[in-house]
C-alpha cells in the first residue's frame, strides 16, 4: 500500500509534508500529484516540508531538484524546508548539494525566502 | 604470578646489565666509585653552594627560577642524584630513579644544558679532592676514569629519562588542544558566531559540525560566522570539512560567512586548490558580521 504525501493548498501556497521516509514510487508519486496540482490550479510557491524525514538518498534528492525544475517550468518557485543537521550532512557527504533549490529552516522561512525572491 | 613478577624483575635486570655494558663499566668500577661514598657524602653540600654562587660562570638558575623555593627543590634533588651517583650498588628501582630524575629536569624546568653543566662541575671539584686526597697518582686516575665512566651512564639514562617525559608532555598538550571545546554562540537572533581555536583534527571536525547543525535547528539560524582566525594550519582535509559543514549548514537553509582566513592560509588554501566561491569568505570578523547581517536582512 502506498502512503501518500499530504499536499496542502493555501491560496497559492502549496506545501507538501513529507511525514516518513518514501520509497522510490512514493516520491514518483508526489511528483505527478504536485505537477497535476499546479496545472490545475494558478500556484506561485511549492514548499517540501522534510523535517521529519531521516533518510534523503540520491534518488530523493534527484527528483525533487526534477520536481522543483518543472515547478519553476510552470512559472512557480519551489523551496525544500526542514533538512535535519543528520540528513545535512550525509547529502554533503554523498555529494548531493542541491545548487539550484533554495533551501530554510522551516515552514515560516521557507515562506517567507520565496516571497523575497518573487 | 610470581613468574610475571620474576619476570619483570630480569627483565629490568637485563636492562642495567645493558646499560652498563654500554658504558664498559666493571664491578671494579662501582667498587671503586662506591668507595667515594663519604668522600661525597662530605662535600656535597659545600660543591651545590658554590656552585650557585659562583660569580659570572654560571648566573642560569637563579636568572630563570626567581621562585627560592623552586631553587630549593632543584639544589635538594641535585643533591640526591650526586649522591645516587655514588650508590650505585644498583637496586632493582635503579632505572625509576633514573626515570624520576629524568621527569623532575623536565618538569622543573631544568634544561639538559644546566643539568650537565652542574655536572661537569660537581665532576670537577669531586676529581680535584681525588688527587688532593690521594697519595698514589696512578691510583687516583683510575678512581677519576671509573667515575667518569659511571657518571657518563648515570647523564644518559638521566637525559634519556628527559627527553621521554617531555615527549611525554608534548603529547599531553596535543591531546588537550584536541580536547579544546567547540562553542557555538548566538550573536542575535537567528545569527551564530563559531570561533574556532586549534588545531582541526578529524574528531574537532566532526564535533564542530555537529555542533554547528544542532544549533542551526535549535536558534533557527539563518546565517552563521565561522571564524577560523585561531587555526594555526589548514590543510586539504580541514578545508574540505568546513567546505562540507558550510554546505550542509546551507542545506539546512543557513548561510555561512568564513573569516579570520590569515595570510598563510589563504596561501595554502589557494595551493590546495580551494577557491573562494565555497567558502564564501569576509576579510575580517566585522566584516564578516556585517555579511552575515546582509544576508539575514535580505
Amino acid at each position: 500500500m502506498t502512503r501518500q504525501v499530504p499536499i496542502l493548498r493555501q491560496k497559492e501556497l502549496l506545501i507538501a509534508s513529507v511525514q516518513e521516509e518514501l520509497s522510490d514510487s512514493e516520491i514518483l508519486d508526489l511528483q505527478t500529484r504536485i505537477l497535476e496540482e499546479i496545472a490545475h490550479k494558478p500556484t506561485k510557491h511549492v514548499i517540501v516540508d522534510v523535517s521529519l524525514v531521516d533518510v534523503l538518498d540520491s534518488f530523493g534528492t534527484r527528483t525533487l531538484t526534477e520536481i522543483a525544475s518543472a515547478v519553476e517550468l510552470r512559472g512557480a518557485r519551489m523551496a525544500i524546508v526542514g533538512i535535519q543537521p543528520e540528513v545535512a550532512m550525509s547529502m554533503v557527504l554523498l555529494g548531493l548539494t542541491l545548487e539550484t533549490v533554495p533551501t530554510a529552516l522551516d515552514l515560516d522561512d521557507g515562506i517567507a525566502l520565496l516571497k523575497r525572491a518573487s | 604470578m610470581n613468574e610475571i613478577i620474576s619476570s619483570t624483575i630480569n627483565y629490568n635486570k637485563t636492562g642495567m646489565t645493558n646499560a652498563f655494558g654500554w658504558f664498559d663499566i666493571s664491578s671494579e668500577d662501582r667498587d671503586r666509585v662506591s668507595a667515594l661514598k663519604t668522600l661525597v657524602e662530605e662535600n656535597i653540600n659545600d660543591i651545590i653552594r658554590d656552585f650557585y654562587d659562583r660569580s659570572g660562570g654560571f648566573d642560569h638558575p637563579t636568572r630563570h627560577m626567581a621562585d627560592a623555593d623552586h631553587i630549593a627543590r632543584i639544589r635538594e634533588e641535585q643533591k640526591r642524584h650526586f649522591l645516587e651517583l655514588v650508590e650505585t650498588g644498583l637496586s632493582e628501582d635503579y632505572y625509576e630513579t633514573r626515570r624520576d630524575a629524568g621527569t623532575f629536569n623536565e618538569r622543573s624546568g631544568v634544561s639538559p644544558s644546566f643539568y650537565m653543566g652542574a655536572y661537569s662541575y660537581f665532576l670537577k671539584r669531586i676529581s680535584t679532592l681525588i688527587r688532593e686526597q690521594s697519595d698514589d697518582k696512578d691510583q687516583a686516575v683510575e678512581i677519576i676514569m671509573s667515575l667518569q665512566k659511571i657518571a657518563s651512564c648515570h647523564k644518559a639514562l638521566t637525559l634519556e629519562a628527559f627527553s621521554n617525559a617531555r615527549e611525554e608532555a608534548i603529547e599531553a598538550r596535543e591531546r588537550e588542544m584536541s580536547e579544546l571545546p567547540v562553542p557555538v554562540l548566538k550573536m542575535r537572533d537567528g545569527m551564530l558566531l563559531v570561533p574556532v581555536v586549534g588545531t582541526l583534527d578529524s574528531h574537532r571536525a566532526r564535533l564542530l559540525t555537529t555542533r554547528m547543525l544542532d544549533a542551526i535547528r535549535d536558534h533557527s539560524a539563518r546565517a552563521v560566522v565561522l571564524d577560523i582566525t585561531g587555526v594555526a594550519a589548514v590543510d586539504s582535509a580541514v578545508a574540505n570539512h568546513l567546505i562540507q559543514t558550510m554546505t550542509a549548514a546551507r542545506l539546512m537553509g543557513a548561510n555561512s560567512v568564513l573569516t579570520g582566513i590569515t595570510a598563510d592560509v589563504a596561501q595554502s588554501l589557494v595551493k590546495i586548490g580551494v577557491t573562494g566561491q565555497a567558502l564564501n569568505p569576509a576579510g575580517d570578523l566585522q566584516r564578516g558580521i556585517e555579511t552575515a547581517e546582509q544576508l539575514l536582512d535580505g
